[in-house]
């Protein structure tokens, strides 16, 4: 007989009689978390960078402030990537008298490279299209209709010629998130500007060539092509563009690779549980057929096989569910972000594939390799000890591939030592208080015995005895029981509350408009005007607008890519006396009386970083061609994510009110308002209204399809905690169905027995939730604020539901684990 | 006694055979001096009270376990220099085995319990030649039941036929009608016997029945750590 025929027979024997059950499943479930995870981290990855996201409907684009010279276009169009040309200018769209600001963008046949412009016709029909408006046409949005006062098919002037408004955007995949890009869209065919005469050369216009192809191809383009930008010239792809994105999508990629970890770290606990319980059944087997005349080198091959068919089958399985779920995960996110998710590359799959095999032979290895080793004489004499645990070193090269294992699948180090630290030390904690517990229960109980008591006290008494009687064999059960149930609170209680806290940084009553161009004679007017239609006591922040030109009397003079960028642009300096509560001071000084009209400026975190700068610098501005200094006091953080109004550099009141400034105020305009907001653009011709509201809810959409893809990934971790708890359970079967027997035999009734049992689960149960409540509560806070950086709140109402629930749930588990003994007469289960 | 490594007519032999066994901090002598010779195809029966040390003895001489002192000849080979796969190796295809909890593997049929020792020993007809055994112990209609359907003495003609299926050259059993009824461990019994003379096997038979171990040529009985003749 093969090595491979035995452990074939063997297996499917085991099959049969439901042993193999737990360890394969746990198999399949690690296998399929690493792989959805991987799988759909990749592609996100894949979209966000290298190729895809049609985020700026392109794989890459090059935005320039003028055309692009011919020769540079012809180098370009060499590498054999797809071009689309669009470009993009404020102009005033014309109806009669009535006029509106509008961001014109003219669009080539190509236009979009990637994604695609959703649009209601005239005729209410909404269609998905991969092109721009024909010659004549123009495509607006909704405000444009509504600011000139016209509906869908009127006609509207532009420059010199007239456009047909034949549909609405009603989503732009490249729609600009700056302010900038918030005046209302008017979509034209770039065949058509020319007639217009809007644009001239030297007029102010964003160009952009759009470029998309190969992911290698575009990686290629961009090394060669980096280098020959000019001053004033970017290159970008999708997750340059959209950092809000990209910070919603790195913050799913912690949750994700969390809830896999602990998955992966779970099944395979569940694994090495099962697999010892699962080798103490065959030493006896195994001393049989050594007696037979197996040899030790039949028997190894043998378990390399049994391990290798194993890890196939939970492989394959684990890999197929892992892929679906994917695929389901890809779904749900895709359509919100409005990305074009390539297909995974297969070397995605290799994280789940090499976790079939690490944590089989990892964790099953030992338990089974140890099996082995079980004394031939033991066929003679059963009481033979078993061989002394030769597999320390194996166990510790398996602790150290695992590890190896949980940082190459979090592919962050930190990440993976906090989630292995926290593991270890958990579980110690739990160890010892586990220990500590019943050690305190066998003071209490000191003196009495089961014999004393009368009625259910026997029962009662009998099943203290049994967690007495082996504390070291109860404590590792309630260790088990309290990893699961530390994992479980972690996820059904602690989970809700950090993806709610998530949620609320993008609070739901955040400002959904700005309002710009106020001028400084009319924010009392604006003010008063607000407040009468229902729009509260909303801030008014002067804005000058500025250019940042010195460091430290040194001119800026952008070699470093950072800081050109910002260099380029010109920025909105503001003033405030008070600091707004979405801000927050991370070091130096906030301003205190005496500052008023002093070149002070508090600077915002990121551009502080972006710039290098450091508290004392000074920073020379330059504000149409006259240039004042301002000393950096202090830096701060702001919360983006609020919507208000916010500002990279703040000054004290009184030094900048000398230059130019306009007002800007946030609104938070509901349903029923925009009539009143329509009367203030009235009544103020010169003020612009910015319609943010669109983003806040794609940032909303994005926060809520995360979680949903979060939820989705823990479900695998929920059910690797509680096989860990099944795995526990059944680890002590046997031994309490044989006690169970025995004791029926003895004369004990049912219900003793059942009390018993119930007993000897509540306790150990209870203990285990108990310490499972603060293990999950510890590892909640340090997870919301080290991890997540959210605030926690403690819910102790909850933690007490949870605690009577699980403690419930182990007693009755615990019952129905022998309920066949109950059952049965008591030598049936004797045999 | 002489060494007998050379000699064809001996089958096992042990000479100045010490066991030790370590409990907690105390050391227990479970046999001392045990001097054996036993001749190809005799039958040699070990009586002894239970807890005198007999199946300690018989994992011993089988080559399961390895004494603390002394030397053991099975089959013409000493054992002391041999590794476990060694003697493993030994055993496969020679050495049989009846224990007194039959000792079948509860998830094989009644067929593939007799055929693994065949297939251990790498027997091409391994199939055929279990199913042979099976019908000579009167089990032809059994071949696809498992253990549990099959009553005390079934399985322990199951285990018969395992043991001999291989022809083995010598036979160790450990108390085999020890967990049957009076009828059935006398048909248990006379199936054994005939096998080995039909086989003309070696036997070594430890039980505490007289009655079983009248039916051996000679009879030993294990006491105060010794082997002794049976002063019957």
């Amino acid at each position: 007989m093969t090595s491979f025929s035995f452990a074939a027979r063997n297996l499917r024997r085991d099959w049969r009689r439901g042993e193999l059950l737990v360890l394969l499943v746990a198999l399949a479930i690690a296998v399929a978390a690493a792989t959805a995870v991987n799988l759909f981290n990749d592609r996100v990855r894949q979209a966000m960078t290298a190729s895809g996201g049609d985020a700026i409907a392109a794989d890459l684009r090059l935005e320039l402030r003028a055309p692009l010279a011919p020769e540079r276009r012809e180098r370009i169009a060499q590498s054999g990537l797809r071009l689309a040309d669009t470009a993009g200018f404020a102009s005033v769209a014309i109806v009669n008298e009535q006029t509106a600001l509008v961001a014109v963008k003219a669009v080539d046949a190509n236009y979009p490279l990637r994604g695609n412009l959703r649009i209601e016709r005239v005729d209410g029909s909404r269609e998905d299209v991969t092109h721009g408006p024909p010659p004549g046409q123009a495509w607006v949005q909704r405000r444009v209709l509504a600011e000139l006062g016209i509906s869908l098919g009127e006609t509207l002037q532009l420059g010199d010629s007239q456009f047909q408004a034949s549909a609405l955007i009603l989503l732009e995949p490249d729609r600009d998130t700056g302010f900038v890009g918030l005046a209302p869209r008017v979509m034209l065919n770039a065949g058509d500007i020319a007639a217009t005469g809007l644009l001239q050369s030297g007029s102010r216009a964003t160009y952009r060539l759009l470029l998309a192809g190969k992911p290698e191809n575009i990686r290629a383009f961009r090394a060669d092509f980096e280098p020959t930008l000019e001053v004033g010239e970017t290159l970008e792809n999708a997750g340059e563009a959209r950092p809000a994105l990209r910070a919603a999508l790195d913050r799913a990629d912690v949750f994700l690779d969390l809830a896999a970890l602990v998955a992966v770290i779970l099944a395979a606990i569940a694994i090495a549980m099962s697999a010892h319980q699962h080798a103490l059944g065959r030493y006896d087997e195994i001393a049989l057929i050594k007696t037979l005349g197996a040899r030790r080198g039949f028997l190894l091959r043998a378990l390399i096989w049994t391990l290798a068919l194993l890890g196939i089958s939970g492989t394959l399985v684990g890999v197929t569910i892992g892929t679906l779920v994917q695929a389901v995960l890809s779904q749900l996110i895709a359509g919100v972000m409005q990305l074009t998710l390539p297909p995974p590359s297969l070397s995605a799959l290799l994280p789940g594939l090499a976790t079939g095999i690490v944590i089989l032979f990892g964790f099953a290895w030992p338990a089974l390799a140890q099996a082995r080793h079980a004394p031939a004489a033991r066929v003679f004499q059963r009481a033979l000890p078993l061989p002394p645990w030769r597999g320390r070193m194996v166990s510790a090269m398996a602790m150290l591939t695992v590890a190896g294992l949980v940082i190459w699948l979090s592919g962050d180090l930190e990440l993976a030592i906090r989630v292995l630290g926290g593991g270890i030390i958990a579980a110690a904690v739990l160890w010892l208080a586990a220990r500590g517990g019943i050690r305190l229960l066998a003071g209490l109980r000191s003196g009495k015995s089961a014999s004393k008591h009368r009625g259910p006290g026997v029962g009662v008494g009998l099943g203290l005895q049994a967690v007495l009687r082996r504390p070291r064999e109860s404590a590792l059960l309630a260790v088990g029981f309290g990893v699961g149930l530390s994992v479980l609170f972690l996820l059904v209680l602690v989970r809700g509350d950090l993806l709610a806290g998530w949620q609320q940084n993008l609070a739901t009553d955040a400002p959904n408009r700005f309002v710009i161009n106020i001028a400084p004679d009319q924010t009392e007017a604006v003010d008063n005007y607000l407040r009468d239609a229902g729009f509260g006591q909303p801030e008014i922040f002067p804005m000058v607008r500025a250019r940042l030109v010195s460091l430290n009397n040194q001119p800026l003079n952008g070699d470093e890519e950072e800081a050109a960028e910002f260099l380029q642009r010109e920025l909105n300096l503001s003033w405030q006396w008070q600091m707004k509560p979405d801000n927050k001071l991370l070091s130096g000084r906030w301003w205190q009386p005496g500052d008023e009209g002093r070149g002070l400026v508090s600077v915002e975190a990121s551009v502080a970083e972006r710039l290098e700068l450091e508290l004392g610098d000074t920073l020379g501005f330059d504000v149409a061609g006259e240039e004042f200094f301002a000393q950096v006091t202090s830096i701060r953080s702001v919360d983006w994510a609020s919507m208000t109004a916010n500002f990279y550099m703040l000054f004290p009141p009184r030094f900048l009110n000398t230059y130019p400034a306009t007002y800007i105020t946030a609104l938070r305009v509901v349903q029923g308002q925009e009539a009143a907001l329509d009367g203030l653009v009235r009544e103020f011709p010169n003020l612009s209204l910015l319609d943010i509201g669109v983003i806040l809810q794609q940032l909303q959409d994005i926060a809520e399809r995360v979680s949903r893809v979060v939820e989705f990934v823990f479900i695998f971790t929920l059910l690797a905690g509680v096989l860990v708890l099944f795995a526990a359970v059944q680890g002590s079967r046997a031994q309490r169905r044989n006690e169970a027997a025995v004791m029926r035999v003895l004369g004990a009734r049912s219900r003793v027995l059942k009390t018993a049992l119930l007993t000897e689960f509540l306790l150990l149960g209870g203990l285990a939730a108990l310490l499972a409540t603060g293990v999950a509560q510890a590892l909640a806070i340090v997870i919301a604020t080290q991890l997540l950086e959210l605030e926690y709140t403690m819910r102790p109402l909850l933690w007490l539901a949870s605690i009577s629930l699980a403690t419930a749930a182990i007693g009755l588990v615990g019952l129905l684990s022998v309920r066949d003994v109950l059952r049965q007469p008591a030598m049936a289960s004797l045999r | 006694m002489t060494s007998n490594k050379a000699d064809p007519t001996i089958a096992l032999a042990a000479q100045d055979l010490g066991k030790q066994v370590s409990s907690g901090e105390n050391r227990l002598t479970i046999l001392e001096g045990v001097n054996l010779n036993v001749a190809a195809g005799e039958s040699l029966a070990i009586v002894g009270t239970s807890g005198a040390g007999k199946s300690t003895l018989l994992a011993l001489l089988a080559g399961l376990d390895t004494p603390t002192r002394g030397q053991i000849q099975l089959l013409g080979a000493d054992l002391g220099p041999l590794d476990e796969d060694q003697r493993a190796q030994l055993r496969g295809g020679q050495v049989g085995f009846v224990f007194q909890s039959f000792q079948l593997l509860s998830g094989l049929t009644a067929l593939e319990n007799v055929m693994l020792p065949l297939e251990l020993a790498g027997e091409k007809d391994a199939e055929s030649r279990a199913a042979d055994s099976l019908r000579q112990v009167g089990l032809a209609d059994r071949l696809r039941h498992t253990p549990r359907q099959l009553s005390g003495g079934e399985q322990q003609r199951v285990a018969l036929a395992r043991a001999f299926t291989v022809k083995p050259k010598i036979l160790f059993a450990d108390e085999p009608t020890g967990n049957l009824d009076d009828a059935t461990s006398n048909q248990v019994a006379d199936l054994l016997f005939t096998l080995n003379s039909e086989q003309k096997t070696t036997l070594v038979l430890v039980t505490h029945d007289r009655t079983l171990a009248g039916h051996c040529q000679r009879r030993l009985v294990l006491r105060d750590r010794g082997l002794h003749d049976d002063q019957l």
